[in-house]
């Protein structure tokens, strides 16, 4: 009997599963579509409402289909599985399967790859962003989504699909230029939420007035706090309290040691070779080390990969040409640019005859390939060299000559949705001369040059793996080799003998890191990584610098962060006069003597975008750091020690010998408020600070304000777009002025020679302390004004006229203590101050195609 | 458009030469007494430089000293107190030491005082040094005024030392003139064996007289003795750029200004010349 029951039971099942069922829904709530199903055909249906969303709404167009077929269609887009028990049919959760969409993320109209593109995925409440290749993975629910991609300049793009399997999806984003559009969203990334890391907008750098018209990134970044707004004459950059060495220049994955151009005139960069740059102070990845207070990471263009293109401009003192287009369509493209001043021969045309005018010049290549190979795979080869050049006396020997020029090749791989990695060769190389003749006839007749180099062959890979959404891993590692050669050549005119003394020195470096960033609870993320490094040169370091990075969004747009570094540094820059960034500055690295730098980081801060729905933004933030074995020249010591002519018979061949390690403390808080819009956008920048430094036999061991100390930076930046053609800009900015030491007394020292006693031959100062002084404060107004027109839909004009310094402001280059020439023996005594930019208008013009 | 871009730049040009201006710094003015004591060893007096430090700005860049003619000076030795008057021929502070001498291994404290306040220094005389001499005595007119002398020394002392060297030169009418090294030259450590050549020089008395003997010395100095030289040579070079970093020359007075050092001769070495 029971076998008979156990037969009808299947048999009615069978029957049940075997009807023909036809049921017709336009969007329909599903509860009514189960209803119809249970009352047409005697079915009975059994599940819970958290599960079956019963006012879902589906459509269902079935004819004559087994209610499996039914059932499969109705549920097949829903997290629902079924189970068929005679009439009665079980609803219960699907077991949720998660696949990855990834892919890269491209400008439309030249397939440049896009970084830091902010991807948000709503319903599952997740938001990412591309990588520093435009590649980007998010693993999900499979669910319908709706994925949208937003950038700045660019238009926003959302997709909507239905994800059950792995998926690959490229996307192309049109810019605004392309749109003909002025839209400038507000759109924060999440890496904009804090200070300490500032993605920044290359095409805002045109806007912005500079000195003799010449675009620049690093003058760009001193619109920045934290970044020191400039002085006179000085091109090196100051970050959060740290000295020059402390910033990691990179483009494309190769050291720059000296980005910078004679008198801060440009750095290598203007802006328009680059497809993305980004300048982090605080909160610093393991994935970067080697320097203290900075990481200014840059990459040029890949090159249009479907037409051809370029740009020219000139103005006062230089011209630039950039070229790009593609080899093979859409597989491989390259971009090269090239700049020159030409100061000297213009100078000359100004000047009373041949032999004055400035002899100055500089210029600078770049260059790239890059090559898809498949769609997993590419491989990029970029250079840049670039040189500076100044014969400061009628002899050809007496120059001073500095010059970069780097390699890299770089390979990136896909290897599943989730797997990405960069690996990449590189090598960078920094040099230096300085010439002095001297040809007195009480001494030998010489040539002396003091040169230094300093050579690195870089080899790293990094790895992405993206495990979810909510969870990234990344690890890598390393391995640099530091070639030094600083040595001073001495060449007799009488012999023709050349003779160099130096050491020249071979050092290894080696790094591992891992790190994890974790989204927690939808609104914390926390980013904690190790890294490890060992260095070696005749002596061996071993350092684990451990990182932890907190960003917290709270409602309301309002975001706070927190981070800790420990960083370490294994090379020193050598400034032997006043922090002006003169060229004469040196690079080694640490030894058993010279132990590397390590710098304590800790920043925190808060952050609101869209006060009170307006595109105004605010962002504070305050720091603290602190650095050991910070390198400094002996009191009184300089390289040119190394050159006879000015030692006479001692010379100091190991550079060692004049050098000291101390401490410094640096502290600061920093404001920053940004309005965007499309017609009138600006920012104010502040940073309120103090840094100290102290060395045994520097100041008698006494602390002291570090030359580079500013208490107060602040800069003003204004822009105002009309409808049309022009755009008005002007930037202030104000700084206290540098420390130096004035003497609060002098006297007259002995000349003591044994057995002749002494006789008065010297007047020392009195300084007391060093840096007990300050110059005057630093400020000073640039403007500028832009003609922009289209030609033929094509081609892209632009002037621009521009005034910088435009109240004539002199500030201070630096202060010598002087008497009046024509005074005689009794002429008193005075400081005088020499500026060197006075106001200086400028014109450019540039068109792009 | 050329002439538009050439004016444009010539103005540039012309406007961008350097500017300066005076500028009034509001530095106070510290008065404070400087000494500057040598002690030689085997020398049978003390002697003294005292004087005060003088304003910089608004006052002439004279070499006069402002000598503390009014200031008290002493030497303290293994107890015994010898005080130091001021001499207005030779403008310093002397004292005899006699029947005593200047002996190596001895400690010196020195103290001087003025009207506002009171500074101490300390010093120890080294031993005395052993060097060996080769001189090439080059008395062709280089320059129609000088005589130049390269003087290869070898430190034959038990210990490295801070060496200095002095030579003297004798002519046929019986004057005499000290070689001397330049003023900006720096005292080199040289360990034991270890040799260095010198280049020393002098004026002539006048064109008609020839050399007929050097006399060389070394010179072992005490490290503050060859931490204040160089300080001060270096000083002299640094402020000559305005824009190197300034120098705190090295002293080891309780105000922070001023030395007290001390040295000791070799046994002279005699090159006859004829």
């Amino acid at each position: 009997m029971k076998y008979f029951s156990l037969f009808i039971f299947i048999f009615c099942s069978k029957l049940i599963l075997a009807q023909q069922v036809t049921i017709h829904a336009e969007n329909k709530p599903i509860g009514k579509i189960i209803k119809e199903l249970e009352s047409n055909y005697n079915l009975k249906f059994a599940y819970s409402t958290d599960i079956v969303k019963v006012n879902k709404k589906v459509s269902i167009h079935v004819q004559n289909q087994p209610i499996e077929k039914v059932l499969y269609e109705l549920f097949k887009t829903l997290p629902v599985a079924y189970k068929v028990n005679g009439n009665s049919i079980l609803l219960y959760k699907k077991q949720q399967t998660n696949y990855t969409i990834s892919g890269y993320l491209r400008e439309h109209g030249s397939s440049e790859l896009l970084i830091g593109v902010i991807i948000n995925i709503e319903s599952a409440n997740i938001t990412t962003t591309s990588n520093g290749y435009g590649f980007y993975s998010i693993t999900l629910p499979a669910d319908t989504h709706a994925i949208s991609f937003s950038y700045l300049g660019y238009k926003s793009q959302t997709k909507s699909f239905y994800l059950n399997k792995n998926t690959q999806l490229d996307l192309f984003l049109k810019s605004n230029n392309e749109l003909g559009e002025i839209v400038i969203k507000s759109a924060v990334s999440s890496n904009n939420k804090t200070l300490s890391l500032v993605d920044i907008p290359l095409k805002e750098i045109s806007n912005v007035p500079m000195i003799l018209g010449e675009k620049d990134v690093v003058k760009y970044l001193m619109q920045m706090s934290g970044v020191q707004k400039g002085a006179e004459g000085n091109s090196y950059m100051y970050v959060r309290g740290g000295g020059p060495d402390q910033n990691l220049v990179l483009m494309d994955d190769a050291v720059i040691y000296n980005a910078y151009h004679f008198l801060g005139l440009s750095s290598m960069v203007s802006g328009n070779e680059l497809r993305s740059a980004e300048l982090i102070k605080g909160g610093f990845s393991s994935k970067y080390g080697g320097r203290l207070s900075s990481v200014l990471n840059m990459s040029l263009k890949d090159g249009n990969k479907e037409h051809f293109g370029g740009e020219v401009s000139t103005g006062i003192i230089a011209s630039k040409i950039l070229l790009e287009g593609p080899i093979l369509k859409n597989k491989s493209s390259f971009v090269v640019s090239a700049r020159r001043s030409y100061i000297n021969q213009l100078s000359k045309l100004v000047a009373q005859n041949e032999e004055e005018g400035l002899a100055y010049y500089f210029y600078d290549l770049h260059g790239k390939i890059s090559v898809n190979i498949g769609n997993r795979s590419k491989l990029y080869l970029s250079s840049y060299l670039g040189y500076d050049k100044f014969n400061f006396s009628q002899n050809k020997d007496e120059v001073i000559n500095w010059g970069n020029s780097t390699f890299s090749a770089r390979w990136n791989q896909q290897f599943t949705s989730k797997l990405f990695s960069n690996t990449s060769f590189s090598l960078s190389n920094y040099k230096t001369e300085i010439g002095f003749g001297f040809t007195g006839n009480s001494m030998d007749s010489t040539t002396s040059k003091l040169n230094s180099s300093i050579t690195d062959y870089h080899f790293k890979t990094d790895f992405d793996y993206l495990f979810s959404a909510k969870h990234q891993l990344k690890f890598g590692a390393g391995y640099i080799l530091h070639q030094i050669k600083p040595y001073v050549s001495l060449q007799n005119y009488k012999s023709g003998i050349t003779q160099n003394i130096g050491v020249a020195s071979l050092a290894t470096e080696g790094f591992s890191y891992a790190e994890i960033q974790n989204n927690l609870f939808n609104n914390l993320k926390v980013i904690s990584g190790l890294r490890l490094s060992y260095f070696n040169n005749n002596a061996t370091y071993f350092r684990a610098e451990p990182r932890v990075n907190i960003i917290y969004n709270l409602k309301n747009n309002w975001t706070i962060n927190s981070s800790y570094s420990l960083m370490n540094q294994y090379v020193h820059l050598i400034t032997s006069l006043n922090a002006l960034g003169f060229p004469s500055d040196i690079w080694t690295v640490s030894n058993a003597n010279l132990k590397p730098q390590r710098a304590n980081i800790i920043s925190a801060g808060v952050f609101k975008n869209r006060i009170k729905g307006s595109q105004i933004s605010v962002a504070v933030e305050g720091y603290y750091k602190t650095i050991d074995n910070i390198t400094s020249l002996k009191e009184g010591a300089s390289f040119f020690q190394m050159l006879p002519l000015f030692s006479t018979d001692v010379q100091v061949t190991n550079a060692n010998d004049l050098l000291t390690q101390g401490s410094c403390k640096s502290f600061g808080g920093e404001v920053m408020i940004k309005k965007t819009g499309a017609h009138f956008s600006g920012q104010i920048s502040y940073t309120l600070s103090k840094t100290t430094m102290q060395f045994e036999g520097i100041n008698r061991g006494k602390e002291f304000l570090a030359n580079y100390d500013r208490t107060h930076d602040l800069g003003i930046n204004l822009i105002y777009k009309t409808k049309k053609h022009f755009t008005f800009s002007a930037n202030w900015v104000y700084g206290t002025g540098y420390p130096i030491s004035l003497p609060v007394g002098e006297y007259i020292a002995a000349n003591h020679t044994p057995k002749q006693g002494s006789v008065p031959g010297l007047s020392i100062y009195d300084y007391e302390d060093k840096n007990n002084y300050r110059m005057r404060a630093y400020h000073r107004l640039d403007l500028s004004m832009q003609y922009t027109h289209v030609i033929q839909n094509k081609i892209v004009s632009n002037f621009e006229l521009s005034l910088y310094n435009a109240y004539n402001r002199a500030n201070p280059f630096y202060y010598q203590i002087t008497s009046d020439e024509n005074g005689g023996a009794n002429a008193k005594r005075y400081v005088k101050q020499v500026s060197l930019f006075p106001i200086i208008p400028s014109l450019s013009w540039s068109i792009k195609f | 458009m050329k002439q538009l871009f050439i004016l444009l730049f010539a103005a540039l040009m012309l406007a961008s030469c350097e500017r300066e201006e005076a500028i009034i710094v509001d530095v106070p003015y510290k008065k404070k007494l400087v000494a500057e004591v040598f002690l030689g060893e085997g020398d049978s007096v003390f002697t003294a430089n005292l004087s005060y430090t003088k304003p910089v700005f608004g006052e002439p860049n004279t070499m006069e000293p402002l000598y503390a003619t009014n200031a008290k000076a002493q030497i303290n030795i293994n107890g015994n107190i010898y005080e130091l008057a001021f001499n207005d021929f030779t403008f310093n502070f002397n004292a005899e030491y006699q029947p005593n001498t200047i002996k190596a291994g001895e400690t010196y404290y020195f103290q001087a005082s003025s009207e506002s306040e009171t500074i101490t220094g300390f010093t120890k005389i080294p031993e005395k040094p052993s060097f060996d001499f080769d001189i090439k005595f080059d008395s062709s007119l280089t320059d129609f005024y000088y005589y130049n002398a390269a003087i290869k020394c070898t430190n034959k002392s038990a210990n490295p030392i801070n060496a200095k060297f002095v030579a003297q030169v004798f002519f046929n009418d019986s004057s005499k003139v000290f070689l001397t090294e330049t003023i900006s030259s720096k005292i080199p450590f040289l360990k034991q064996n270890e040799s260095i050549t010198k280049k020393l020089y002098a004026f002539k008395p006048n064109e008609f007289v020839y050399p007929v003997r050097i006399e060389c010395y070394g010179v072992n100095c005490n490290d503050e003795y060859a931490k204040y030289s160089n300080a001060t040579s270096i000083f002299n070079f640094s402020n000559i750029l305005p824009i190197s970093e300034p120098t705190i020359v090295y002293s080891n007075m309780s105000n922070k200004i001023g030395i007290i050092a001390a040295y000791s001769l070799s046994e002279p070495k005699i090159f006859n010349l004829q």
